[in-house]
């Protein structure tokens, strides 16, 4: 199975600006035209700074590649199984973010085609005043490759 | 663009309410890859068929939170801004491509905040074109009770204050004072009951012998055989909340007075943000 001393480690903080176009990309590819992240003029008359991201967009923005490279998964596969976010306030074009991501479980659960790894990591985003804006919580079912 | 002409508030919605069904386009090739490229997912799964195939299934797959932002797209539309406190989801079944999923929604909790905030549980799930559960959330919202809230923090004053027991009582109140539409006694918020609905879960499979499944809350259900598609054991019982069990029954019958707030179910960690709008 996956190293248990994997749980705790942590990526280094990187910082993102969220960019309008991510935004937009973002919900378009969902397909979901709420003018919250469509229109900018509608936004700023809900009372936003800027652009608004989806819900989703969040967990999105924190997955950090490198980190999960630098577990050294190997050829194993992964399947997202779970996600959880809690919000601080809603992301906005312009938000410059800090993220930091860690291990916050590592598990072996037996499944049909045998023993799997469950990752659960643990993304944290706060903007530059030390505001946590949103954590997000990733299950990752990681079947052997 | 009609969405935000006007706020949802918090006085107007009732546990039971049911949040109008959201039918996606098929989820196709073009709508995975463009999603994984927007969200940096670049998983093999879900852009390699190859890869997918050799890895065993029957060909690449949809990420399972391009499904959960149907249902982030369905809870904001009819959430009209109110700020979202917490959102999850569990990715009970695999999106294939041509999927076509139906995103639906419904109230089950009301809280009264003692800080003034007050809050909804909207449990929402995804069903694709074969009545499947693939995606079950839960999204936790923030609302103003009313337009006077809402007008008092606008202007940076101190929320509205009000209490489940002084919601209750003036409603009864308004109640009596006007004649009853119909027999039963129950203080209804508006005219119309809830809609008679597919019953949520949407229906299942009969589970083998296990009556009372404690049903257990971890993850994971989703990814097993793909290829062979086995009924594996149907999935572990379904459960309107992937997450903390403390909630109540909150069933349909009774949608009326809103219950106290649960003691039992604060996060464990909350996010540092300010709590008002």
């Amino acid at each position: 199975m996956l190293d248990r001393s994997l749980v705790g480690r942590e990526g280094e903080a990187w910082t993102v600006e969220v960019e309008r176009g991510m935004i937009r990309r973002f919900a378009e590819a969902v397909g979901d035209p709420n003018p919250l992240w469509n229109d900018e003029a509608s936004a700023r008359a809900a009372g936003h700074a800027g652009l608004v991201a989806p819900p989703t967009f969040a967990a999105a923005l924190a997955l950090d590649e490198r980190f999960r490279q630098s577990l050294d998964l190997g050829t194993r596969l992964i399947l997202h199984s779970e996600q959880q976010i809690e919000y601080g306030r809603p992301v906005v074009a312009g938000d410059r973010l800090t993220i930091r991501s860690k291990v916050a479980d590592v598990q072996e659960r037996a499944g049909a085609s045998g023993p799997m790894d469950v990752l659960l990591i643990e993304d944290e985003a706060r903007d530059p005043q030390g505001n946590v804006v949103f954590r997000s919580r990733s299950t990752l079912v990681l079947r052997r490759g | 663009m009609a969405l935000l002409a006007r706020q949802l508030y918090f006085e107007a919605v009732k546990v039971g309410d049911e949040l109008p069904p959201l039918v996606k386009p098929p989820v196709d090739r073009v709508q995975i890859a463009r999603y994984a490229g927007a969200a940096g997912d670049l998983n093999p799964l879900y852009v390699d068929e190859q890869f997918a195939r050799n890895a065993g299934f029957p060909s690449a797959l949809a990420p399972g939170m391009l499904a959960m932002g149907f249902l982030g797209e369905l809870a904001a539309d009819w959430l009209r801004g109110a700020r979202v406190r917490r959102f999850g989801a569990r990715f009970v079944k695999i999106v294939w491509p041509g999927d076509v999923l139906t995103a639906r929604g419904r109230v089950t909790e009301r809280r009264f905040e003692p800080s003034g905030a007050y809050t909804v549980d909207i449990e929402l799930w995804a069903e694709n074109q074969r009545g499947e559960l693939v995606t079950r959330g839960l999204c936790t919202a923030q609302l103003y009770y009313s337009p006077e809230d809402e007008a008092r923090q606008r202007a940076g004053q101190p929320p509205l204050l009000v209490t489940a027991a002084e919601e209750e009582a003036r409603l009864a109140k308004l109640s009596r004072a006007q004649p009853a539409r119909r027999p039963e006694p129950m203080p209804q918020r508006t005219g119309l009951p809830p809609p008679a609905r597919p019953p949520f879960p949407p229906p299942l499979p009969p589970r083998p012998g296990t009556p009372p499944p404690p049903p257990r809350p971890g993850p994971a259900a989703a990814p097993a055989r793909p290829a062979a598609e086995k009924p594996r054991a149907a999935k572990p019982a379904p459960r309107p909340a992937p997450k903390k069990v403390a909630r109540k029954p909150a069933k349909r019958p009774a949608a009326k007075a809103p219950k106290k707030k649960p003691a039992a179910r604060k996060p464990a960690r909350k996010p540092a943000g300010k709590k008002k709008r």
